[in-house]
């Protein structure tokens, strides 16, 4: 495995008001998986792909892509919110959304060039998006609004792609598809980390999982970790319900 | 028909026309950004929060525009973060704080126009007098006109992803809180361009039926911003001539030629009035068998 094609995660603890969510975190994730992030509510799964995002500050610990600080290249890493979150009103294409993708390049001033409307069309066809170009983002299915935002972090060009609960309400044909999209992105080599709580599709869906409860509980393939003691141990309650008392406070000191 | 080309002989009606156009322009393009960040309740509550620094203005500098000017900044500004500050040092959330300052800055506005040297017509700053406009008057329109658009333009796309999406613009590198203070900014000094010709209560009309208008009408930012313009402008331009050949105030004529434009969309507008909402098919059986059979 070359060291420089993944995303190394060590000793990444994340707190809200002092209260720490997420405790020590270590793990390598190689790109071109598909992973899912399983756990229970409450485990932090949101908090882990905002930390790796870079939405949420983090106490202890470090995050590596490439060898490199995700701050140093946030263009590489695209966090797709939660559907809720999307303002779907907003006047706005799923042309338009996607060129946004763009803009990470092109910053304020930069031309829009034929180039990256190339591009924009290559995400387009590569999410099956090409005949909804001009809908506005509303007027679209649940499973196309996700692959409309997926086209996006493609245009961008990004290399990591952090979902939140994305097959949340999708009924079976359009997980079938978001799952193919997903896939798709795996084999072109990106890192795809999906927040996921069916257990039922999870040998179907994804090649590796992370079972999260507040600590790491485990970590690999989906073949040898996915069984169920470690998923048990994952979705034990018992394990962080207190509030938790070791120091993180030295983090503060400095 | 003389009637009709009548106002355009007076100069203080071209002088006031080229405000309509400076002042309806730059608060439309405003207003699209304003209608998508959601601001349109802060922008009620900082228009009021000028009344005491155009009380204070006058009180020091009697009706120099100037005078009037930076009494007007420093106001909106001091509540604004004043807001801020109450809000984010206490528990009272920020809507309750920026009401709570801008009412008391209101009612301390109202008590000072009585200590003002000159005589100052309270109605004059509420309602605004577009035909006194003066020539430094339609100067700072410029100004405020040519900083706004060209902030707005140049910083298209980072305000694109701030008001789309907030937190993942953050994570790629946008200044974001500088861009909303930014906008902040921009909308005050669009308001105080327009205080002459529509008053303090009145100018978050154009700063908010321009916007919300073409919202009702495309499915692009860019539409919306500058059809957000024109919509401003012409509505402006109208409500002044309305304004004239009627004998009523410039002010309300305008607010309401605004108002009607953002009825007729409502109702009428081919993508989102209720109108064709309502006279659409409930589904699309004919056209769904078609594909279903092809």
């Amino acid at each position: 495995m070359n060291a420089s094609h993944s995303l190394e995660i060590s000793n990444l603890t994340v707190s809200y008001d002092r209260v720490p969510v997420l405790h020590h975190i270590s793990l390598n994730l190689r790109c071109g998986d598909c992973v899912a992030l399983l756990g229970p509510n409450g485990a932090g799964k949101t908090t882990f792909l905002k930390a790796v995002a870079g939405l949420v500050p983090i106490e202890t610990g470090t995050i590596r892509l490439h060898g490199q600080s995700p701050q140093a290249i946030p263009r590489e890493i695209s966090y797709l919110p939660q559907r809720e979150q999307v303002d779907w009103d907003f006047p706005i294409t799923v042309r338009g959304l996607v060129e946004m993708g763009r803009y990470a390049h092109l910053g304020n001033w930069k031309p829009f060039s034929k180039r990256d409307a190339e591009i924009v069309d290559q995400a387009l066809a590569t999410l099956h998006l090409t005949d909804l170009a001009g809908r506005q983002i509303k007027a679209l299915s649940g499973g196309q609004q996700q692959r409309a935002f997926l086209a996006r972090s493609w245009a961008q060009q990004a290399h990591v792609y952090l979902l939140d609960e994305p097959f949340e309400g999708l009924d079976k044909n359009a997980q079938h598809d978001l799952a193919e999209s997903l896939r798709q992105l795996s084999r072109e080599g990106k890192l795809v980390i999906v927040s996921h709580h069916n257990l039922g599709n999870v040998a179907e869906l994804f090649s590796h999982v992370i079972l999260l409860n507040g600590e790491l509980v485990a970590e690999g393939s989906v073949e040898a970790m996915f069984k169920p003691e470690w998923i048990d141990k994952a979705f034990a309650t018992e394990i962080f319900t207190g509030p938790h008392q070791h120091p993180h406070s030295h983090a503060l000191d400095s | 028909m003389r009637w009709i080309l009548d106002p355009f002989h007076f100069e203080f009606m071209q002088r006031a026309l080229l405000g309509c156009i400076l002042i309806g322009f730059t608060n439309g393009f405003l207003s699209a950004f304003i209608v998508l960040r959601r601001m349109a309740l802060l922008a009620d509550a900082l228009s009021h929060s000028l009344l005491p620094g155009l009380a204070i203005g006058a009180i020091f500098f009697g009706l120099a525009p100037m005078g009037l000017f930076f009494g007007a900044v420093s106001a909106a500004a001091m509540v604004a973060l004043g807001g801020q500050l109450l809000s984010r040092s206490s528990r009272l959330k920020d809507d309750t704080a920026i009401a709570a300052l801008y009412t008391i800055a209101f009612a301390l506005g109202i008590l000072l126009l009585n200590y003002s040297r000159v005589r100052v017509d309270l109605h004059h700053f509420l309602f605004g007098n577009i035909l006194g406009l003066t020539d430094l008057d339609l100067w700072i329109s410029y100004g405020i006109s040519a900083l706004t658009l060209l902030v707005l333009i140049s910083q298209q796309r980072a305000l694109l992803l701030t008001l789309f999406d907030a937190t993942v613009a953050k994570s790629q590198g946008v200044p974001v809180t500088r861009l909303l203070y930014l906008l902040m900014i921009l909308m005050v000094l669009a308001m105080i361009s327009s205080l002459q010709a529509v008053g303090v209560v009145l100018s978050l009309g154009l700063l908010v039926l321009p916007g919300a208008t073409v919202y009702l009408w495309c499915d692009s930012f860019d539409a919306m911003a500058w059809g957000g313009g024109v919509i401003g402008m012409i509505g402006s331009c109208a409500g002044l001539l309305i304004s004239y050949w009627t004998n009523i105030g410039s002010g309300p004529a305008i607010v309401l030629v605004l108002g009607l434009f953002l009825l007729a969309s409502y109702l009428f507008s081919p993508r989102y009035g209720i109108l064709i909402r309502l006279l659409k098919p409930k589904h699309l059986h004919e056209e769904s068998l078609a594909r279903w059979r092809s």
